[in-house]
């Protein structure tokens, strides 16, 4: 009976551990998930999701990349990587956005960057690298003062639904990386650092 | 009478000053006081013979002496009531009868009462007591005019006394009686004045009368004679005072000296009476002190404003032509300032155009290669620019440019003046080109050496009545340079540099027809850097502090990296021509190169160029049995509007190996590839097309040679210690299918592309330089980058190299190793390492662990490469950033070539859009290496 007894208080003592493991589990589990969230107050960088697309369209699209806030710095240089099913969708080119940069003194009106990007290699490839460098060094930065709510697309990706492409269809445009880079590394908005979040943009394919 | 003389005594025994003292500006011990005493008009000696003119005394010794000893006690003063009595003139009496003059206090007779004291005998008695004495250079006096007796006057450091004692008891009321003193610029007495050795010393002798009920008088003394000697009485000299009453004294020597007066007679009392005291004064004389010596002044980069200036010319004159403006002078800035290769299509296009022109107008002046039949600056312009750029000018098309000068003679040269004797020398001395005739050189030399003005400069007028421009000025020393060795050019050198001196503004700016310009700064600028002087430190060129380069650079318009004629009159295409050239000529100066005309370091073309498409055939220069490595095929030109739709090729390969893959580079545009090896033979061909849509094939960016395949191989059966010769037995490009049109193919000469492959056993090396910098952009002169293949090691292993001095951590490169096939290792190291150093197992070891890696473009080192590598490219060249490290000039020269620049900005863009191989690996995998 004794032993009944203290078999019993030793199963009693289990309860805390297990009830402990499983608040550490949810924790953790939050944990994981809240990382995969952009942190607050750090500039989203967001290849915009449409709506959903019919198999059967033809017609070229373009998805917006936006950047929701940037920092104090000049931003002389901008590059992005996205992963795409280059088996499903075609990728055609790189359009303006409606974010100005900096303009040379002796410039008559507002610059939009000029984009280098390798359409061909993109589609070879399933990555779309494209990058504005500012030869100026600064001259010609990305900077906060030129965004705005309506004025906050860096650049537009246009593509075409491949034949191969079926109803159900999910096509996810993964940014890989992403970087507005200033002169001085520590005020860059990057993805290797943290400092910048990135939101994939996803295609869902309908009949 | 006798009234008179108790007065004076009084005077004595009733000695003033309590309170209020005249400011004194001698220099003073701080607790010390001064006394004088002199009889008819010479100062007493004191016990040693010396004059007693302000001797020092120490308040300290005067506190020693107690009046009680002296049964005084009944005039001690206590000023304050705090008990303690004062130190008065009376202690200094008595100190100075016994300390000073060595006298026994017993001779003097002391009376009256407190306040009115009385002495009698003594060092001041005399026979009689007819004497005045002045407390701190006044009469003291209480405001009705009676004096203080000695025991009523507290003395304070810095204090003096003047007592003066005369033999006419009538003294005093003649007009010229009083005490003298030396006075400063200030009009305030001084007992010493200070200057350095050489210096001249102004002292005003004044004569303070006055007082005893009235106030002071001080007149300047002009006319009286000074003395000065090295103590009072030792005469050096004497001098006469000024109408102002100033002695102007210079000691030539450091020292202690003296000024000194003796007192004057009267003017009213008897002839020859004394009835003023003498002055004193020392004259402390430090020895002068050597100027500073000037720090050095660290001459100025201009890179920066060069390269922008560079970048601007290039970017506006995109194809130069024969002419002033958008022609040579651009060409010269450019080429000299190593903005562009020499074989860059800049040049190479330019030179085209040229040839054209050449041919042109040269048959249509019929003079013997003459571009003008007046103006022979036409040629010596193009030949300066073709030196520049390293074509002869002795086979331009079809003419020789430098015979026309030989053929037309000096009058054809001289017919535009000194302009074009100065400009035929720069010319034909710019490649030491031989003339026909012999004479022509020393004709122009003393042609030039016959127009110099009295000045030592020139102007373009023969007439020497006109003032010296420093253009032509500095044009004429540029021109003379290479005669130095003639006594005549060497002094006329040196004088027109003088007048060229003369000639600079208090802003460091050289005006030319009055007008301050960039163009006559860049003369001067060009013109020293030539001899070999530096415009922005030598002291002849700086006036207030603003160098010849600063002045030029006064001109330059950052916003539009262009140069003004004139300050603030908007950028202007000549001032800019000529100011970049001279940037150059400055900036080359700084990097240890040949002058800007000196084309002595640029490498000519030995024959015109060819037109023949060239393949070569990179490969390792070891491996080990059963390695993979690769073969890369490279093109030296490629025209992609020619059409081409096809290249072919046949390789020979060795028995033992096969062919694993044949890929074509990133580069190559517009086809498939196909390929086959036949085993049998050894023969490998290789074709390229599009079959499909028969597309014409490109070759995208600039840089050749080109790589458009790589053979991949693999020694399977190959035995260590044989050679595999590995060679291209033939190429074509082909524009048609129609093999019986001989202009649709173009044989490529494959003579060159061979190689050879040492099948080695275990660990070997083999080296090659990748790049040396030229010191233009951000890469020394002393630093070089070396790739080391390894055999047999695995990739990635630590690889350190040790020869004694140099310990150098090499670092892996994936990238050269994945094109190579070899274990490939890089690093920068010093220039004067050879590199056969780098093939010699002993000086290696690999100590095991992995190795740091190199990947080229990944500036930040962060394992990604994106906008921030490129943007610190630009950055880096801007000179945003500091000098960059040797990891970081690894990284960031991803073109290969031996500067860092925005080249290799885009290199990066390209690699990160498009892939594309970066030109240092390409480098790495084709070039021969060391074994």
């Amino acid at each position: 009976m004794a032993g009944k007894f203290e078999a019993s208080r030793k199963k009693k003592k289990k309860w805390p551990w297990i009830l402990g493991l499983c608040i550490l589990l949810v924790v953790l589990v939050l944990l994981l998930t809240q990382c995969n969230h952009p942190k607050p107050g750090i500039p989203t960088l967001i290849v915009q999701t449409p709506q959903k697309l019919s198999a059967s369209a033809t017609s070229e699209f373009t998805l917006d990349v936006t950047i929701s806030d940037l920092g104090d710095a000049r931003y002389p240089a901008m590059s992005m990587c996205v992963a795409f099913d280059s088996s499903r969708l075609e990728f055609l080119g790189v359009e303006e956005g409606n974010i100005f940069i900096l303009s040379d003194e002796n410039t008559t009106g507002q610059q939009l960057p000029d984009w280098s990007c390798n359409v061909k290699n993109s589609n070879d490839t399933g990555i779309i690298n494209i990058m504005y460098l500012d030869m100026t060094g600064g001259k010609n930065a990305f900077t906060k003062e030129l965004l705005a709510d309506d004025n906050n697309v860096v650049l537009r990706l246009r593509f075409r639904l491949r034949g191969s492409v079926r109803p159900g269809d999910i096509l996810d445009l993964i940014v890989e990386d992403a970087v507005f880079a200033a002169s001085d590394e520590t005020q860059s908005l990057a993805m290797t650092t943290g400092t910048l979040n990135t939101k994939n943009g996803r295609l869902v394919i309908g009949e | 009478m006798r009234n008179n003389k108790k007065i004076l005594s009084m005077i004595l025994a009733f000695v003033m000053v309590l309170g209020l003292l005249p400011a004194t500006t001698f220099a003073t011990e701080p607790q010390q006081v001064y006394i004088s005493a002199s009889h008819d008009g010479q100062f007493l000696k004191d016990k040693n013979g010396d004059a007693l003119a302000y001797a020092a005394v120490s308040l300290d010794e005067l506190a020693s002496i107690h009046l009680e000893d002296y049964n005084l006690g009944e005039y001690a003063y206590d000023a304050d009531s705090d008990g303690n009595p004062e130190i008065t003139a009376l202690h200094l009496y008595i100190y100075t009868h016994e300390v000073l003059c060595g006298l026994d206090w017993d001779d003097v007779s002391v009376s009256g009462s407190p306040a009115s004291i009385y002495f009698a005998g003594g060092l001041f008695g005399f026979s009689d007591e007819n004497l005045r004495y002045n407390y701190n250079g006044a009469y003291p006096a209480d405001e009705n005019g009676w004096g203080f007796t000695a025991d009523r006057i507290v003395l304070s450091a810095g204090d003096y006394f003047d007592v003066a004692h005369y033999t006419d008891w009538m003294f005093f009321t003649d007009s010229a009686y009083g005490f003298h003193y030396f006075t400063d610029s200030e009009d305030k007495i001084t007992l010493n004045f200070a200057a350095e050795a050489g210096e001249a010393v102004s002292a005003k002798l004044v004569l303070v009368g006055g007082g005893m009920g009235g106030g002071d008088t001080t007149t300047a003394e002009s006319g009286y004679t000074v003395y000065y000697g090295s103590s009072i009485g030792k005469k050096m000299g004497s001098v006469t005072t000024d109408d102002s009453g100033c002695a102007t004294v210079t000691f030539a020597e450091a020292g202690t000296y003296y000024l000194w007066c003796d007192g004057g007679e009267g003017i009213d009392n008897a002839a020859g009476a004394i009835v003023s005291s003498p002055a004193s004064a020392t004259v402390t004389v430090t020895a002068k002190e050597a100027p500073a010596p000037e720090q050095p002044r660290e001459p100025q980069s201009v890179r920066a404003v060069l390269n922008a200036t560079m970048a601007k010319l290039a970017a506006t004159v995109t194809e130069p032509v024969f002419g002033t403006t958008a022609g040579e002078w651009t060409v010269l800035s450019l080429a000299r300032g190593d903005y562009y290769a020499k074989d860059n299509a800049y040049f190479t296009g330019y030179y085209d155009r040229i040839v054209e022109t050449v041919n042109t107008t040269a048959a249509s002046v019929n003079l013997s290669g003459a571009l003008h039949k007046n103006k022979s600056t036409e040629n010596s312009r193009l030949i300066v620019a073709l030196s520049a750029i390293g074509k002869t000018s002795t086979a331009v098309g079809n003419w020789n440019l430098v015979e026309a000068y030989s053929a037309n003679g000096f009058s054809w040269i001289k017919k535009q003046g000194i302009n074009g004797t100065i400009w035929a020398l720069i010319a034909l001395d710019s490649a030491n080109y031989a003339t026909t005739d012999t004479t022509i050189r020393q004709q122009c030399v003393d042609s030039i050496l016959s127009l110099q003005h009295d000045d030592g400069g020139w102007s373009l007028m023969a007439n020497k009545t006109y003032a010296s421009d420093p253009d032509i000025t500095g044009m004429a020393l540029t021109a003379l340079y290479p005669y130095r060795n003639q006594p005549e050019v060497a002094a006329a050198a040196e004088e027109a540099f003088a007048c060229l001196s003369a000639l600079q503004h208090d802003n460091g700016t050289f005006a030319s027809g009055g007008s301050e310009c960039a163009e006559s700064c860049a003369w001067v600028i060009v013109s020293t850097t030539t001899w070999g002087i530096n415009p922005d430190t030598d002291s002849r060129f700086i006036k207030n502090g603003k160098s010849v380069v600063d002045g030029l650079l006064a001109h330059y318009l950052e916003e539009e990296a262009a140069f003004q004629h004139v300050i603030g009159g908007g950028s202007n295409a000549m001032a800019t021509d000529q100011s970049c050239y001279a940037l150059v000529a400055y900036d080359r100066l700084l990097n240890d190169k040949t002058s800007l005309f000196d084309c002595s370091d640029v490498t000519f073309d030995a024959a015109p160029e060819t037109d023949e498409m060239t393949a070569t055939l990179g490969l390792p220069a070891e491996i080990n049995a059963g390695d993979s490595f690769n073969g890369v095929i490279s093109i030296n030109k490629w025209d992609n509007e020619a059409g081409y739709k096809l290249i072919d090729l046949i390789m020979t390969v060795p028995e033992g190996v096969t062919v694993s893959d044949v890929t074509a580079s990133d580069r190559l545009v517009g086809g498939e590839l196909s390929w086959h090896l036949e085993e049998q033979t050894g023969k490998l061909r290789v074709v390229y097309f599009d079959a499909i849509e028969n597309s014409t094939l490109t070759i995208t960016g600039e840089e050749f040679p080109a790589e458009l395949f790589t053979v991949n191989f693999k020694a399977d059966n190959v035995e260590s210690g044989s050679k595999l010769s590995i060679a291209l037995s033939g190429m074509s490009v082909k524009l048609t299918s129609d093999s019986g049109d001989e202009a649709s193919m173009i044989i490529v000469n494959t003579d060159n592309a061979m190689g050879t492959v040492d099948v080695v056993v275990g660990i070997s090396f083999s080296a090659v330089c990748l790049y040396t910098g030229d010191g233009v952009d951000l890469i020394p002169t002393t630093r070089k980058a070396v790739a080391v293949a390894v055999t047999g090691i695995s990739n990635g292993t630590k690889l350190t190299y040790n020869d004694g001095t140099n310990t150098i951590e090499f670092k892996y490169s994936a990238e050269i190793t994945a094109k190579t096939g070899v274990s490939t290792y890089v690093a920068m190291v010093d220039e004067a390492i050879a590199m056969e150093n780098f093939v010699n197992e002993n000086h290696f070891t690999i100590p095991g662990g992995e190795a740091g890696t190199v990947s080229f473009g990944d500036t930040n080192g962060d394992g990604v490469l994106n906008a921030q590598d490129a943007l610190a490219v630009v950055d880096t060249w801007l000179r945003k950033n500091g000098e960059p490290t040797d990891d970081q000039i690894l990284t960031m020269n991803v073109n290969g070539d031996s500067r860092i620049n925005t080249f290799d900005a885009l290199g990066i863009v390209e690699k990160f859009v498009s892939g594309a191989e970066y030109g240092v690996v390409t480098k790495a995998a084709t070039m021969t290496t060391q074994q």
